[in-house]
């Protein structure tokens, strides 16, 4: 599904935020991502999403060669990858409707299966009474919800969550993991970066660790160097 | 397409808020350049077409001679000119009619009859009909010593400067094309810039370039058509005025006649051409653009 070999990103003269990253992730895996604030989790997961090329190394998704893909090849490859932004990244001028039929709207689906799938997925994550809502009236949670809604309407075979819970309580938290898992139990790939850490040790998926630029995995008992910090 | 929804809030740029009234000023210039140029074009056939018809003989008075003379010698030009091939007619100017030509010179009253004026036929010609001018004058001075006149130099001259006059109009109007694009195009980078943040959404989401440019090119085509439309029934109410103010004169018949129609055409065509520019311009902005990001 992903496979990293010897990737290195630097951005413009400044050193490099992710050093000989080498990894291969399986399709139908769920792994999270851990690590310090700026140790290049999102970098890491903005390569994963072809948001942006690495300095050096070699990406294969889903068996293509990232460096070799035509531009115009480069959205079908996207639409099966669904994300979930940090920062939620919602069109502040759409509903949540809209924003959650977005991917379809792109993909050129019909309005009747947009009508059919977003108010089904919407209802599942619980904001059947919000479709209508804009996001600057949702709460930090329900934004959230909304967020990966829009992520998961394609069906991707790939996932990729940047910190989805870190504006939730962790209850809801631990609703969203589920809801994780489930998409996972349908066959697809997820990778979730977070900082938390009791949530990472009750749900028990192998775990990707960056610290110092670097990718450990659980052997290398990286994680409690990689979040000593903050705690 | 002008009712597709649009995932880019381009109506809140305020770059882009004043483009319909931008774009009808310039169309309003170009819809009247057009309407000049179209309205020349038209005065040029006609005056062409007017003159190519006609021909003047001139017989002058010759040293001393009497009036009987210069009728004998005007009754065998008449005789010759209508001999001629494709001479529809020729009629000699009466007297009366060149004493009213010529009374703000000489005043009421006066006996021209007793001055040593030329006397002129005026020759129609048969339609499609060419008349070798130099094989005709050739003849007459050898006989009667008349002249022909065709006017040729002197509506060489008139059609010359109109179709300058046309030019510059078209110039015009390509100035404004111009201007329009360069707008448009400037517009729609601002926009670009504006909205990164969501375009590279869009494209993280699977959207292609072309998407993406269906927003601008839909918002840019809304504009257009607003302001170009405003833009034409200004201009066309300004023409209107123009010729109604125009009325008594006989210059003033532009829209009573065949070309009238084609101007009114040009003018309906105006808006829908502009508006298509404009979309282009913007397409292929964003196009450009897009194919240099990520």
């Amino acid at each position: 599904m992903i496979r990293f070999e010897n990737v290195g990103m630097r951005y413009g003269a400044g050193p490099e935020v992710l050093s000989d990253i080498t990894f291969d992730l399986k399709e139908g895996s769920f792994n999270f991502l851990v690590g310090a604030s700026g140790a290049g989790k999102s970098t890491l997961l903005r390569l994963m999403y072809l948001a942006t090329r690495p300095s050096r190394g070699l990406i294969s998704i889903m068996d293509r060669d990232v460096a070799t893909i035509p531009r115009k090849e480069l959205p079908a490859v996207r639409r099966r990858i669904g994300v979930v932004f940090q920062e939620f990244r919602l069109l502040e001028h759409m509903s949540a409707f809209d924003n959650v039929a977005l991917p379809l709207r792109v993909n050129g689906a019909s309005e009747s299966v947009i009508k059919k799938h977003v108010g089904e997925l919407l209802a599942w994550v619980g904001l059947a009474d919000h479709m209508d809502a804009l996001p600057a009236t949702l709460s930090g949670g329900q934004k959230q919800r909304v967020a990966i809604a829009r992520a998961v309407i394609g069906r991707p075979s790939l996932l990729l969550a940047d910190e989805p819970t870190g504006n939730v309580d962790d209850a809801i938290a631990v609703r969203l993991l589920y809801l994780f898992e489930e998409l996972n139990r349908m066959g697809t790939a997820v990778v979730i970066a977070t900082h938390n850490k009791s949530l990472v040790e009750r749900f028990k998926h192998p775990v990707l660790h960056l610290r110092d630029s670097h990718l450990t995995t659980d052997d290398d008992d990286a994680w409690g160097a990689g979040l000593r910090g903050q705690q | 397409m002008l009712a597709r929804r649009l995932d880019l809030p381009l109506n809140r740029d305020p770059s882009t808020r004043f483009m319909p009234w931008m774009i009808g000023f310039l169309v309003y210039i170009a819809a009247l350049a057009l309407w000049g140029s179209l309205t020349l074009s038209d005065f040029a056939n006609q005056w062409a077409a007017g003159l190519s018809g006609t021909m003047t003989i001139e017989v002058p008075v010759q040293g001393d001679e009497d009036t009987s003379d210069l009728q004998n010698r005007l009754e065998e030009t008449l005789s010759i000119v209508r001999a001629t091939p494709g001479v529809e007619s020729a009629l000699a100017l009466p007297l009366i009619e060149m004493q009213a030509l010529l009374e703000p010179w000489l005043g009421s009253g006066a006996d021209i009859g007793a001055l040593p004026l030329p006397r002129l036929i005026d020759v129609q010609l048969k339609s499609g009909a060419e008349i070798d001018i130099d094989a005709l004058n050739r003849k007459l001075e050898s006989t009667t010593g008349a002249r022909a006149d065709d006017h040729g130099l002197w509506r060489d001259r008139v059609i010359g400067y109109l179709r300058s006059l046309q030019v510059v109009a078209l110039g015009i109007v390509i100035i404004v094309t111009g201007a329009a694009v360069i707008m448009m195009v400037f517009a729609t980078r601002g926009a670009l810039f504006a909205h990164r943040d969501t375009i590279e959404l869009l494209h993280l989401i699977g959207a292609q370039d072309g998407y993406i440019a269906r927003q601008f090119q839909t918002h840019a085509l809304r504009h257009a058509l607003i302001g170009a439309g405003i833009g034409t029934v200004m201009a066309m109410i300004t023409v209107f005025g123009l010729g109604q103010a125009a009325a008594g004169l006989d210059v003033a018949n532009s829209g009573q006649d065949g070309g009238g129609y084609l101007r009114w055409l040009a003018m309906a065509v105006l808006p829908l051409a502009a508006s298509l520019i404009s979309m282009v311009a913007a397409r292929r902005t964003v196009m450009s653009a897009l194919a240099s990001m990520a």
